[in-house]
């Protein structure tokens, strides 16, 4: 378990033996323990290619976001954070009048919220990592905790290229993936450009037809 | 297909939707109508009223005029090498492409409007909700939506067709029709016809409303349609506004036989040809058919839908499960492994009985001391209560075991080569029939009772959706997915009575789940042999996160009754906290202890094949996912996984049980990351 590291930084397995990994398990080989009898290094070979699924840093999006994709979740953001804030102002004015408690100073933490929303959607943006592995769509998203999906290609139902209003005016479109799994399955790259989001629908595409229906 | 002219040009949507658009905005325009002349006639004289009024009216008219002209115009569809693809939206755009082989159902239907117009609508679905929502081409002339679902039928099929013409005479040809049972006319037209007849004999005119009566349940039945076609079962309802669906033989997940008390006396079946769509739930539902033409037309679909799924293997997999050869030889076996319903009501007894014993002691114990306080006619009272519990014991017990017995007459199971049938019958029928290859996953459950006894239930489920009904809803547990659904009844993925086998003995129960895994050709071997669960624990800090989340509101609770004590200065108070102190270090402790037993209990494995989850302390939940049904995977982590460096690896299928159990949560970085790996290295060497 040691003799590997999923960081991805570079540090790969041994190299890759033609044999090993458990689909090339020979035909004669038990399947009891089948994990153990494949061995772990095999598997860690395998979760290395395409730098594990931890291993973000040596793998790269599929598809260069659009250049103006970050407006489109600062757009989102703004929103919030002036929602938020618009709340705020009137709990805190609410206080002020019925208590007299005056927590008004405290308007001038509103530009911090503002930063850290410009920092979120900055950092959203350049954290999203889209990959097309060999196996599976890899999608992983989020700031602070990161949540991974792995669709394999051959459980893709349809495929949708969309573009709200907002995405309209900033130019930007987005793909999403939809599977069989109960209550939706859909997972969805945005902040692609229009070419870009062509790009990546033939190239699922391609993969689904390598692989095989198998469902239902 | 056509390389000259995309379909969307042969085909096109007819300008009359726009009529149809105007139309309906026409309900919303006219309530803006009111409120503005309601204001404007007391403001403004009525010149003006007159001539302001159908003026707003023709702008608003005129802008969905305009949107529906730059809709129709940018409206565009046809069938690519991924798929069908559909594009549109005027202001936010979207396109849809869904690949043959993933679409389950064919519609074309109307609502009132279409009908009035003469448009259609016609639609797709695959497994997916968004593709129900979708994938529509809306607003075709009736010629043309006849013809591009000819053409939509033959790209399905995967035969080539040169064009949409020479393909129309074989495609969706009707193989054979099943008669909707003239008994369901009498019984249909009969009510309205004696009604009538009373009625018209007190009043003469009353005639014209018999005549209604009759008319509207005989339409109905005439335009009721069930042919069983070549690429599927095709279903038509509805005289005014039809409706027709196709449910290709490919995607029907299982066939159901339904019979009602009164459908019995009849001799009349409802069969069930769901798919995994959602529609399916509610459309394919083929009710008023005849005994001996619904036997044959089950046993047809179960053919097509076989061969259509013997179809879709690769040579690789057929080699390896020889299931779908049709081993003329193989006989279904009559419920292999014998359910123990009465065991069941045995140990219910036990527990009545054990119960009655408490309650005797406790009560005698009362009495005793009622009698040593000098109460009168304690002593009586003692020597009636082994009557009066002894009498209730009998009474529970033996209803418990009438119900044992009412299960026992009523079911039965039969696993045959290829197939799993369950049957349910007293007064109604149930036929369930789940074959092999569409099973999603096996559920081994043991109820805490169960676990006592030494029973275990095993359930399949195929993925087809359920339609529950508005009580039904409200009784469902809350769990992701149903939100919707809970309280005002709707189609939901859920394991009902027939998908499962109830009260088989342990043993018995591990023997049923191999024959089903053989049939299925998934091998369990090796599971449980050094499973995974030993080799990739869960981390150690799982039971102190699980532990965190109660100290999370235990810990502030009891501070909070310590501060209030300290300022109060009262005795109580501190006693109380004190009091709390004590059970909230006890509830944390307990807590701990548990969540530690059940990681210790957390088990999973797997093998080429499947992957095996159980889980629970006091009875369990095993389910066994072949790797070809699992949809995703997920690593996930919320806040206090982060706190303590734990990751959550699920997996998806098409069942709503994948959601609740296919879960390993509690694994570190570097076993998540195996794990998960593992799984989704192992779905690809599965194809």
């Amino acid at each position: 378990m040691n003799s590997f590291s999923f960081a991805g930084t570079g540090t790969r397995g041994p190299a890759r033996r033609p044999e090993s990994g458990l689909n090339n398990m020979g035909a004669g080989t038990h399947i009891r323990g089948g994990f153990e009898i494949c061995g772990m290094d095999a598997i860690a070979q395998q979760a290395n290619e395409g730098g594990g699924i931890f291993g973000e840093k040596a793998r790269g999006n599929f598809e260069p976001f659009a250049a103006q994709a970050w407006l489109l979740y600062a757009f989102w953001a703004a929103a919030r954070v002036l929602a938020f804030s618009g709340i705020a102002i009137l709990l805190l004015f609410a206080l002020d009048m019925l208590f007299g408690f005056n927590l008004l100073p405290l308007l001038f933490a509103l530009p911090l919220i503002l930063v850290a929303g410009v920092w979120y959607s900055t950092e959203y943006v350049r954290r999203f990592i889209f990959a097309l592995d060999k196996k599976n769509l890899f999608i992983r998203r989020g700031v602070l905790l990161f949540n991974y999906t792995l669709t394999p290609y051959e459980n893709i139902q349809d495929v949708q290229v969309n573009q709200s209003i907002v995405d309209r005016i900033l130019g930007l479109w987005s793909v999403t993936v939809l599977t069989a799994t109960v209550g939706g399955g859909a997972t969805r790259v945005p902040f692609l450009s229009r070419e870009g989001a062509g790009r990546v629908k033939d190239a699922i595409f391609a993969r689904i037809k390598e692989a095989r229906h198998v469902t239902d | 297909m056509s390389p000259t002219e995309p379909l969307v040009k042969k085909y096109p949507l007819k300008k009359r939707k726009i009529l149809k658009k105007v139309l309906e905005s026409a309900h919303w325009a006219s309530v803006a109508f009111a409120v503005f002349s309601l204001a404007a006639g007391l403001l403004l004289p009525f010149g003006v009223v007159l001539f302001a009024i159908p003026a707003i009216f023709a702008i608003v008219a005129s802008g969905v005029i305009v949107y529906y002209l730059l809709f129709l115009h940018y409206y565009w569809y046809d069938l690519t090498s991924d798929g069908l693809a559909i594009r549109k939206g005027v202001f936010a755009r979207w396109r849809i492409t869904v690949p043959a082989n993933k679409v389950q159902d064919v519609y074309l239907d109307q609502d009132v409007l279409d009908r009035l117009l003469g448009l259609y609508d016609l639609h797709l679905a695959s497994a997916t909700e968004a593709s129900e929502h979708e994938a529509h081409i809306d607003g075709l002339g009736a010629a043309d939506a006849e013809e591009l679902r000819a053409v939509l039928l033959t790209w399905l099929s995967g035969r080539k067709a040169g064009n949409a013409a020479d393909a129309l005479p074989s495609v969706g040809a009707v193989v054979r029709v099943i008669p909707v049972s003239l008994i369901r006319l009498i019984e249909t037209v009969a009510p309205g016809f004696v009604i009538g007849l009373g009625l018209t004999l007190l009043f003469p005119p009353f005639i014209l409303v018999t005549a209604i009566l009759i008319a509207i349940p005989f339409l109905a039945f005439i335009g009721r349609r069930y042919e069983l076609r070549k690429d599927g079962v095709f279903v038509r309802t509805g005289f005014f506004i039809p409706k027709e669906s196709i449910f290709l033989y490919r995607s029907i997940q299982d066939v159901e036989d339904n019979q009602s008390f009164l459908d019995r006396i009849l001799d009349m079946h409802t069969l069930l040809v769901k798919t995994m769509t959602e529609k399916s739930a509610i459309l394919a539902r083929l009710p008023y058919v005849g005994g001996r033409d619904a036997a044959w037309a089950r046993a047809y679909i179960q053919e097509r839908s076989r061969r259509a799924a013997a179809e879709q293997l690769t040579p690789k997999e057929t080699a390896e499960c020889k299931l779908f050869e049709g081993k003329p030889g193989a006989l279904p076996v009559a419920m292999p492994f014998p359910p123990h319903f009465y065991r069941i009501a045995a140990f219910d007894a036990g527990v009545y009985v054990a119960g009655a014993i408490i309650a005797g002691v406790v009560l005698v114990g009362a009495a005793l001391f009622a009698s040593s306080l000098g109460a009168a006619g304690m002593l009586d009272f003692i020597v009636a209560v082994p009557f009066l519990l002894g009498g209730a014991v009998a009474l529970a017990a033996f209803m418990r075991f009438a119900l044992a017995f009412v299960k026992a007459i009523s079911y039965s199971y039969s696993v045959g080569p290829d197939a799993m049938t369950i049957t349910i019958r007293l007064f109604s029928s149930v036929i369930r029939r789940i074959p092999f290859s569409k099973v999603q996953d096996i559920e081994k459950r043991v109820s805490f009772a169960n676990s006592i006894a030494g029973l275990a239930n095993i359930a399949l489920e195929s993925g087809a959706k359920e339609e529950v009904s508005v009580e039904e809803a409200t009784k469902l547990p809350e769990k992701e997915g149903w939100e919707g659904v809970k309280g005002r009844g709707g189609v939901v993925s859920k394991t009902v009575a027939n998908e499962r086998i109830p009260a088989l003995s342990d043993a018995d129960a591990e023997k049923l789940k191999a024959m089903f895994a053989s049939r299925m050709c998934i091998s369990l071997d090796g599971i449980g042999v050094n499973p995974l669960s030993r080799r990739l624990p869960l981390s150690a800090r799982k039971p102190l996160k699980k532990t965190a989340l109660w100290a999370i509101v235990i810990i502030p609770a009891v501070a909070a009754l310590g501060v209030a004590g300290g300022l109060a200065g009262s005795a109580l108070v501190s006693g109380a906290f004190l009091a709390s102190f004590i059970a909230g270090a006890l509830a944390l402790a307990a807590k701990y202890g548990y969540e530690s037993e059940y990681a210790a209990a957390y088990f999973f494995d797997s093998n080429r094949e499947v992957a095996v989850i159980r889980k629970g302390l006091f009875g369990s939940r095993e389910l066994t996912i072949p790797f070809d049904k699992i949809q995703q995977v997920f690593v996930d982590r919320d806040v206090l996984d982060a706190v303590f460096g734990l990751y959550d690896v699920f997996v998806s299928t098409a069942t709503e049980r994948s959601i609740l159990n296919a879960h390993i949560d509690g694994l570190d970085r570097a076993n998540a990351e195996t794990v998960a790996t593992l799984i989704i290295d192992s779905i690809a060497a599965k194809r």
